[in-house]
């Protein structure tokens, strides 16, 4: 495998391959992908894999006799996510331009289809599967987290500084965003839809959206939630977010379990497999939405610092091939993923450190979840695509992985290449 | 579209990469509170299903009495896993249990982490622990207790519902801490008589789970007036010759306070003779106690109480209730609804309402000459942290040693004096001065007053001060004054001479 050549020879960077059989008259110029990424979301995969099934087995064991029945199909859908980020990898992002539109329209249908009664599936009482079949149930929402991504980066960049314009920057693109996020709203999957919120938002401000306009936005957004929080059911969950001990067997139960496996795990932690929570009698959600829970009580602080320092890993390195990217597309989309992941990443662990009220949301690459785990890889491998071909740009970029590329060779312009000067 | 008109959006990534590192920052930042700052205070939850699991995997340190003698220590079942024995059933409100099936109560509750090592804060050793082969050995605690004055305490208190104090007033640790009815704390720590035990000891009458040494509040009757005492002599409201011209009459007749009739139903015999402070003891006047109470004032009898170590919970091993003069609710001066209710509090009525350990603080205060130890039952820790000794400790200075000395020689004369010994009989140990005062403390309707005794010996020298209350006992030199006479002699004498 060429992949596995590349990883043993870091030093071979200049990989200018024709690509053959790509219909582009115009040649695509590479360099080795940004290994630093790589290694970080290999890590947070085989962490996650070893952590679900430390914290999945007891549970599995119990309901199907069969201690693999949750790590069984992680460890399928992480290899799947692997397979699909190699390809992506090698797959010029740009062509993503072209699939823009059908992907998120793509995503719209599989929202709708949530809805339909034939093919949904509730799992937890909330977050809704979509299953044809006797096909594995999909997550429609982590579709449609890419979708957005992809979509928003396509759009923002074809309308350069048009985006500050009412009518048009903000109203399409309010057009664009809103309904995806209704939808996912109405699954009803709370925390999947302020991940996409606030990724969407986040696009806007970087590709240099009017600041009133994203002020408008997360005022109502802001207000919005504040008026579904002060109703009943969302108001109790409040309230026990800012003291779960005030009903230790019922509402708090969840975030004072995740609390003391962290406090159990302390600095160096129970041991792999030693972790209390984990045999999902305690804790349901161990091996989902509550895994950092599991990896704070088996790691300690250590372990859960390495998660967190691969996440800042990520969201460092992602930055750097955002801004290095050749193109707004590229940049755009780049900085997209990598906030969607950083974001779903720290609201995750935040639920779990009790710095905001529960949402069920996983872990990205690490929780149980067959969906969220290939996507979020295949998300990656366009993220490394992106960072094939990063170009110097002042001291953000590395150096050396440029110099390489910069070594004289002729290489030819390309009508995607980066403006630094408009006309 | 050829001509792309582009935003700079290197600066909008940019800041958007130190948005993202302010939320790691802050999640790190928390993982690390509760990993580190919290995590000791987390892991003693000792009803959590967590902890109790976590705990399984431990052999928990033994308990020991103040000689030695093991209270607390494991036995292991055929499978290899240890399950707790008790030495006595005395000890089981006290001590409580540790189950594998229903948790833990009492001692092995509150002192849970040390018993396990769970709580430790030293991560360093705990990561050697669980590099070790072995099971985790928790610590090993020490009592002040004595397992024999414990058994005696028990017996003495027989088929009453009730509870004994004993404590050491120059040290605060505690020698005896008895509550009737107790139960058979060894069958639920067994697991394989765990349930029965447990259903058995739930339904059974009079809540033997409760301690009534630290949970238990009743009213305190005369015992009280020990508490109104140390407010007025020390608030100088009153002295030792203070004496009411009206108090004869009164007792005759009730004693008029905005309206209400106070009565002192029981000493005809000084009816018709005005009480200095002494004697007022001595016979237990509540004419004499409600009209200083008034004196004195509901701010001063309540702040002075407070400093007792009423109105909060009592800094102790265990959990304690918190004792009160009154309801609080009132608009009258520290919180009583008005003259009448100060006026029955000062003798211990109303709603003043009190915990046994509180009672064996106000008589260890005078035994100590004011000032009031910290109580203490654990008094060594030993685990692989290393052997760490605990107290004593002072809380404060309730008075000066005039104002005790005031207070405990009236208290000696109401055990040794001729009126003493008409009133506190089977209080007094043959050769060693004692101080002391009972109380009758009328609970309404028909049912039999709890029988209460205050006291401390040998008055001239304190080494032990004790609370006895007896449930529906009768009056307090029925039962509770012979109860703390033979506990105190039984110590004094023959457990520690």
């Amino acid at each position: 495998m060429s992949v596995v050549t590349s990883l043993v020879k870091p030093t071979v960077r200049n990989r200018a391959t024709a690509r053959r059989g790509a219909p582009n008259v115009v040649r695509r110029e590479t360099h080795a992908p940004d290994y630093v990424v790589l290694v970080a979301v290999v890590a947070l995969t085989a962490m996650g894999v070893l952590m679900v099934y430390s914290s999945s087995a007891m549970q599995a064991y119990a309901g199907s006799a069969n201690s693999f029945a949750i790590v069984g199909p992680q460890v399928v859908w992480g290899a799947l996510g692997l397979v699909a980020m190699m390809a992506m990898i090698r797959v010029d992002y740009r062509r993503l331009r072209l699939l823009s539109i059908p992907l998120y329209i793509g995503a719209i249908v599989l929202l709708v289809l949530v809805f339909v009664p034939a093919f949904n599936r509730v799992v937890g009482g909330s977050a809704r599967f979509l299953q044809v079949g006797s096909l594995p149930a999909v997550h429609p929402a982590e579709v449609a987290k890419l979708a957005l991504v992809v979509y928003l980066a396509h759009w923002l960049a074809k309308r350069g500084t048009e985006v500050r314009s009412f009518w048009k920057g903000f109203v399409p693109f309010l057009l664009i965003y809103v309904p995806l996020v209704l939808l996912v709203i109405a699954e009803p999957d709370l925390g999947t839809a302020s991940v996409i919120a606030l990724t969407g938002l986040f696009m806007l401000f970087i590709a240099g959206g009017n600041m009133a306009h994203l002020a408008a936005l997360t005022g109502l957004g802001v207000t919005g939630v504040t008026a579904f929080l002060l109703h009943g059911y969302q108001l109790e969950r409040i309230r026990i977010w800012l003291n779960p001990w005030q009903d230790t067997s019922g509402a708090g139960y969840h975030a004072i379990q995740g609390l003391l496996a962290l406090g159990l795990g302390g600095i160096f932690g129970a041991g792999l497999g030693q972790s209390q929570v984990a045999g999902g009698i305690a804790l349901p959600n161990a091996s989902n939405d509550f895994i950092f829970a599991v990896i704070g009580e088996e790691f300690g602080l250590v372990g859960a610092g390495i998660v967190i320092a691969l996440f800042i890993i990520l969201a460092y390195q992602g930055v750097r091939i955002s801004l290095a990217a050749p193109d707004t597309f590229g940049a755009l989309l780049a900085a997209g993923i990598t906030a969607w992941l950083c974001i779903q990443a720290f609201i995750n662990i935040a639920v779990v450190v009790a710095l905001i009220p529960i949402t069920g949301i996983t872990l990205p690459f690490i929780s149980a979840g067959g969906s969220s785990l290939s996507i979020s890889l295949a998300a990656v491998g366009i993220l490394l695509s992106i960072s094939r071909e990063t170009v110097e740009r002042g001291t953000w970029n590395d150096a050396s992985a440029d110099r390489g590329r910069r070594n004289g060779r002729a290489h030819l312009p390309r009508s995607g290449r980066r403006p630094l000067t408009s006309g | 579209m050829n001509t792309l008109d582009r935003a700079p959006i290197g600066r909008g990534i940019a800041r958007t990469g130190l948005i993202l590192s302010v939320l790691f920052g802050l999640i790190a930042v928390g993982a690390g509170y509760w990993q580190v700052v919290r995590a000791s205070e987390l892991s003693r939850a000792a009803d959590n299903p967590l902890v109790i699991a976590a705990a399984r995997d431990v052999v928990r340190g033994t308990i020991v009495d103040r000689s030695g003698a093991i209270l607390a220590s494991n036995r292991y079942d055929a499978n290899g896993e240890p399950y707790r024995v008790y030495a006595d059933r005395s000890l089981a409100p006290l001590i409580g249990y540790a189950s594998p099936v229903y948790g833990t109560a009492g001692l092995e509750r509150a002192d849970n982490a040390e018993l396990t090592g769970l709580g430790s804060n030293n991560s360093l050793e705990d990561l050697l622990y669980k590099l070790a082969p072995q099971r985790r050995q928790g610590a090993d605690l020490t009592l002040s207790l004595s397992l024999k004055l414990q058994e005696a305490a028990v017996k003495a208190l027989g088929a009453y519902r009730g509870a004994v104090v004993m404590l050491d007033p120059r040290t605060g640790r505690v020698l005896a801490m008895a509550s009737t009815p107790v139960f058979d704390a060894s069958a639920i720590a067994n697991p394989i008589t765990a349930q029965a035990a447990f259903a058995r000891t739930s339904a059974a009458a009079g809540q033997p789970f409760l301690n009534r040494a630290t949970m238990g509040r009743y009213v305190p009757g005369s015992v009280f007036k020990i508490v109104t005492s140390i407010a007025a002599l020390g608030s100088g409201a009153i002295n030792a010759s203070t004496s009411y011209p009206q108090q004869p009459a009164a007792e005759q007749t009730g004693l008029l306070v905005s309206g209400f009739r106070i009565h002192d139903g029981h000493h005809d015999f000084t009816g018709s003779q005005v009480l200095d402070y002494d004697q007022a003891i001595e016979v237990s006047c509540n004419i004499y106690f409600a009209l200083t109470g008034l004196r004195t004032g509901g701010a001063a009898l309540a702040d002075w109480a407070d400093r007792l170590g009423f109105g909060a919970p009592i800094p102790f091993d265990l959990p304690t209730a918190t004792s009160q003069v009154t309801n609080g609710g009132g608009s009258f001066g520290g919180g009583f609804s008005d003259d009448v209710e100060l006026a029955n509090a000062a003798y211990g009525q109303a709603e003043t309402l009190v915990t046994p350990l509180q009672m064996a603080l106000v008589a260890a205060s005078v035994a100590n000459g004011g000032v009031l130890m910290k109580p203490e039952l654990v008094t060594g820790i030993s685990g692989p942290a290393g052997n760490q000794t605990i107290g004593p400790a002072a809380l404060g200075t309730v008075m000066t040693p005039a104002v005790a000395g005031t207070i405990g020689n009236a208290m000696e004369l109401a055990v040794e004096s001729d009126w003493g010994r008409i009133f506190t009989t089977g209080a007094a140990i043959p050769g060693i001065l004692t101080a002391g005062k009972t109380g009758t403390a009328e609970i309404g309707g028909s049912a039999e007053p709890n029988s209460w005794f205050i006291g401390y010996a040998p008055a001239d020298n304190p080494e032990v001060a004790i609370a006895v209350i007896v449930e529906q006992g009768g009056h307090g030199s029925a039962q509770a004054a012979p109860i703390a006479g033979s506990l105190m002699s039984l110590w004094l004498k023959t457990l520690n001479p």
